[in-house]
C-alpha cells in the first residue's frame, strides 16, 4: 500500500495489557483517522487515551491488534512511523538549559535535516509560533504558554504527516488557548492528520472533525460533534404561546405542555425544525410569542456515555461495549 | 512557506535518518554544552587537584616514606588522583536520569534515532570529563615535579587508561542511575568508588600491604590500573604490566557498557 494514499491512522482491535493477567488498559479498540482529519479522543482519567497514544507514537508495544500510522505498522516499521510523526505529549519534556532555537535546530538535525537548513527551519518555526523574540532565551525562562507553543513547533520540525497532541492547551489562558486552536486548525488546512486528546470538551467541539469517546479502554461512541449531540436525544425546541392555546399547540406539534403557555418538543435537527414548526402553528392560527432552541452539549454526551448509558441510535457510529 | 502563507507542512521532508555516529555527535554536543555551563563541572575538576594536594601534604614530606615506596611521592601518588577523577564519570548517569525525569528521554524515543546512541552519548561525556580531569592532574603534577620514566608517550598511555577507566565508571553510573530512576540515587551509587580506591595499593606498593588487604587488592581491578600507571611513570615500559592493566580496564569498560546498554534498553523498551 502506498503510505501517501493510506489512511492517516488505522487501529484495529488494539489491546494493551501492562501486566499479563490484569485488566487491559486498552481493550479491543478500533478506529480510523482519515488523512487531513483532526480526530479528538476523549475519555476520563485512566480510560486508556494516553496508552493509545503511546502505542501510536511507538512508545509502547501493543499486546495484540494492528496499528498503522501513515501507512506503516507501529510494531514492525517503528522507525518509518517515527520519521513521519510529530509528537507533543504531556510527559515529553524539553532540555530546559537550551535555548528555543538550539532545541529546535538540534531536533531538526536528529531528524536528518542538514545543519545549514536546521537553523533556517528553527527560525521559521519560531516565527510561526510567535517565539522569535525568545529564540535565544533559555527554556527555563519560557512561560507555560511559550512551552506549549514550543512543544507544537517541535512536533512539526520534520513536517510530519501525522501529529499526536496530548492535551495541547492544558494550563493555557483563554486567549492562548484560542491561538493554539487556530494553529491546530491550520495543520488540518495543510493536510496533516491530527490525533488530539483533551480534557476540554469545547476544544474537541471546536477543533475535531470527528470525536471518539473512550471509557475503561473501549471506544464507546464515535462521530462528528453534531452526531454525538444528536445521539443523546436531539435538540429541544421551546415555544411560548397564549396559555389557553398550549394544549392545542402541544398536540399539533407532538410536544409536551409545560404550563403557562410553554410547549417543548425534541427535534432531530433544530435548525431545520424552527421554520417548519412556526409554519405549522401559523397555518393553525396559533401565534408563537417566542421560540428558543437548546442543543445538547458535548459535556452532556460525555456524561451520558461515560456514565455507561449508551443510547441505541443509528446515525452516529456507536460501538458496542 | 506554502501557497496559503502557512509555513507548516507542505510536503513531508522525510530526510534519511542521520548516521549513528552523527546521532551520537549531536547528542554529545548537547551534553557537553550542559557541562560547560554547570558549576559542578569545575568543582569536579578542582577535586582531583584537591586530593593530589592532600595526599602530597600528608605523606610527601617524609623521606622515609619515599624510600619505602621506592619513588618520588608525587609521581607515586599521581595515578591515585587520576583514578579519583573517575568520580566525575558519574555525571553520565546523572545526565541520563535527568533526561528521564524531565521527559526529554521520552521525546528522543519518539524520534527515528538509535536507543544505543542515547545511552552512549552521556557515557562518552563522562569519559571526556574524566579525561579532562586526568589531563589537568597530570599537567599540574608534572609542573610540581612529578616525572615520567617513559616520557610524553607514557603520559599519553596514562591518559588512555584514564579514558577507559572513565568510560567504565560512566557505564556503571548510567546503569545504576537508570535502575534507581532518580538523579540523587545515581549520585549515591558512586560510593562504590571508595572501597575500590581504598582496598588497593593506593598509598603503598602492593608488596607492602599486609594480610586481608593484600588479598582484597589482588582481586580489585583498581590495583591493576594503578600499577600500570605507576609502571609507566616510575619503572619504564613493562609490556606485561601494561597488558594486564589494559586487559582489566578494557574488560571493565566492555562489561559496564554492555550493562548500561542492557539497562537502558529495558528502561526505554516499548513494553
Amino acid at each position: 500500500m502506498d503510505p501517501q494514499q493510506s489512511p492517516g491512522i488505522v487501529v484495529e482491535d488494539l489491546v494493551k495489557r501492562y501486566v499479563p493477567d490484569a485488566p487491559p488498559a486498552v481493550d479491543a479498540l478500533s478506529f480510523e483517522v482519515r488523512p487531513g482529519e483532526i480526530y479528538g479522543l476523549l475519555g476520563p482519567n485512566g480510560s486508556g487515551k494516553s496508552t493509545t497514544i503511546g502505542v501510536l507514537a511507538t512508545l509502547l508495544l501493543p499486546t495484540s491488534g494492528t496499528v498503522r500510522v501513515a501507512g506503516f505498522d507501529v510494531v514492525g516499521q517503528a522507525v518509518e512511523v517515527r520519521r513521519r510523526i510529530g509528537v507533543a505529549l504531556q510527559e515529553t519534556g524539553v532540555d530546559s538549559g537550551a535555548t528555543g532555537r538550539d532545541l529546535i535546530a538540534r531536533h531538526a538535525r536528529l531528524l536528518g535535516i542538514p545543519r545549514s537548513e536546521a537553523g533556517q527551519r528553527a527560525d521559521q518555526l519560531l516565527r510561526e509560533f510567535d517565539l522569535a523574540d525568545a529564540a535565544e532565551k533559555r527554556l527555563k525562562a519560557y512561560s507555560g504558554g511559550m512551552r506549549r507553543r514550543l512543544d507544537l513547533a517541535l512536533a512539526l520540525v520534520g513536517r510530519p504527516s501525522v501529529v499526536f497532541l496530548d492535551e495541547p492547551t492544558t494550563g493555557l489562558d483563554p486567549i492562548s488557548r484560542q491561538a493554539m486552536w487556530e494553529r491546530v486548525s491550520r495543520l488540518r488546512d495543510a493536510g496533516v492528520t491530527v490525533l488530539l486528546t483533551t480534557q476540554y470538551l469545547e476544544e474537541a467541539d471546536a477543533l475535531a472533525d470527528r470525536i471518539g469517546i473512550v471509557a475503561a479502554g473501549r471506544l464507546r461512541i464515535e462521530g462528528t460533534a453534531d452526531e454525538l449531540k444528536r445521539s443523546i436525544g436531539g435538540d429541544v425546541l421551546t415555544i411560548d404561546v397564549r396559555p389557553d392555546l398550549e394544549e392545542r399547540a402541544a398536540t399539533l406539534l407532538g410536544g409536551r405542555g409545560e404550563g403557562r403557555g410553554r410547549v417543548a418538543l425534541e427535534v432531530r435537527d433544530g435548525g431545520a425544525a424552527v421554520p417548519r414548526t412556526l409554519a405549522t402553528l401559523t397555518v393553525a392560527g396559533i401565534e408563537p410569542l417566542s421560540v428558543s432552541l437548546a442543543r445538547p452539549t458535548l459535556d452532556d454526551v460525555f456524561r451520558h456515555v461515560v456514565g455507561g448509558h449508551l443510547i441505541e441510535k443509528s446515525e452516529p457510529q456507536e460501538v458496542a461495549a | 512557506m506554502n501557497a496559503t502563507g502557512n509555513p507548516l507542512p507542505e510536503a513531508p521532508l522525510l530526510p534519511a535518518s542521520p548516521a549513528f555516529v552523527t546521532q551520537v555527535g549531536i547528542l554529545l554536543a548537547r551534553l557537553l554544552r550542559q557541562l560547560v555551563v554547570s558549576p559542578t563541572t569545575y568543582i569536579n575538576l578542582a577535586i582531583s587537584l584537591f586530593f593530589l594536594a592532600v595526599y602530597t601534604g600528608a605523606f610527601g614530606a617524609s623521606p622515609g616514606f619515599e624510600k619505602l615506596i621506592g619513588a618520588n611521592f608525587l609521581t607515586f601518588i599521581l595515578p591515585v588522583s587520576i583514578v579519583n577523577a573517575s568520580l566525575a564519570g558519574s555525571v553520565a548517569g546523572q545526565l541520563l536520569v535527568t533526561d528521564l525525569e524531565t521527559g526529554y528521554l521520552r521525546r528522543l524515543q519518539t524520534m527515528p534515532i538509535s536507543r544505543v546512541a542515547i545511552v552512549i552519548a552521556p557515557m562518552i561525556v563522562g569519559a571526556i570529563l574524566v579525561l579532562a580531569q586526568a589531563a589537568l592532574v597530570v599537567g599540574v603534577g608534572m609542573a610540581l615535579g612529578a616525572t615520567s620514566a617513559t616520557g610524553a608517550a607514557g603520559l599519553l598511555v596514562l591518559l588512555a587508561l584514564s579514558l577507559l577507566w572513565g568510560m567504565a565508571f560512566a557505564g556503571y553510573a548510567v546503569a545504576t542511575g537508570l535502575l534507581a530512576g532518580n538523579a540523587a540515587a545515581a549520585q549515591a551509587a558512586t560510593f562504590v568508588f571508595f572501597p575500590l580506591v581504598f582496598l588497593a595499593p593506593t598509598f603503598m606498593p602492593r608488596t607492602q600491604l599486609q594480610g586481608w588487604l593484600q588479598v582484597a587488592a589482588a582481586f580489585n581491578p583498581t590495583t591493576y590500573v594503578l600499577e600500570s600507571m605507576r609502571g609507566v611513570l616510575i619503572g619504564g615500559w613493562n609490556p606485561g604490566q601494561l597488558a594486564s592493566g589494559f586487559a582489566v580496564i578494557g574488560g571493565l569498560c566492555v562489561a559496564a557498557t554492555l550493562w548500561a546498554t542492557r539497562v537502558a534498553r529495558r528502561t526505554t523498551s516499548r513494553g
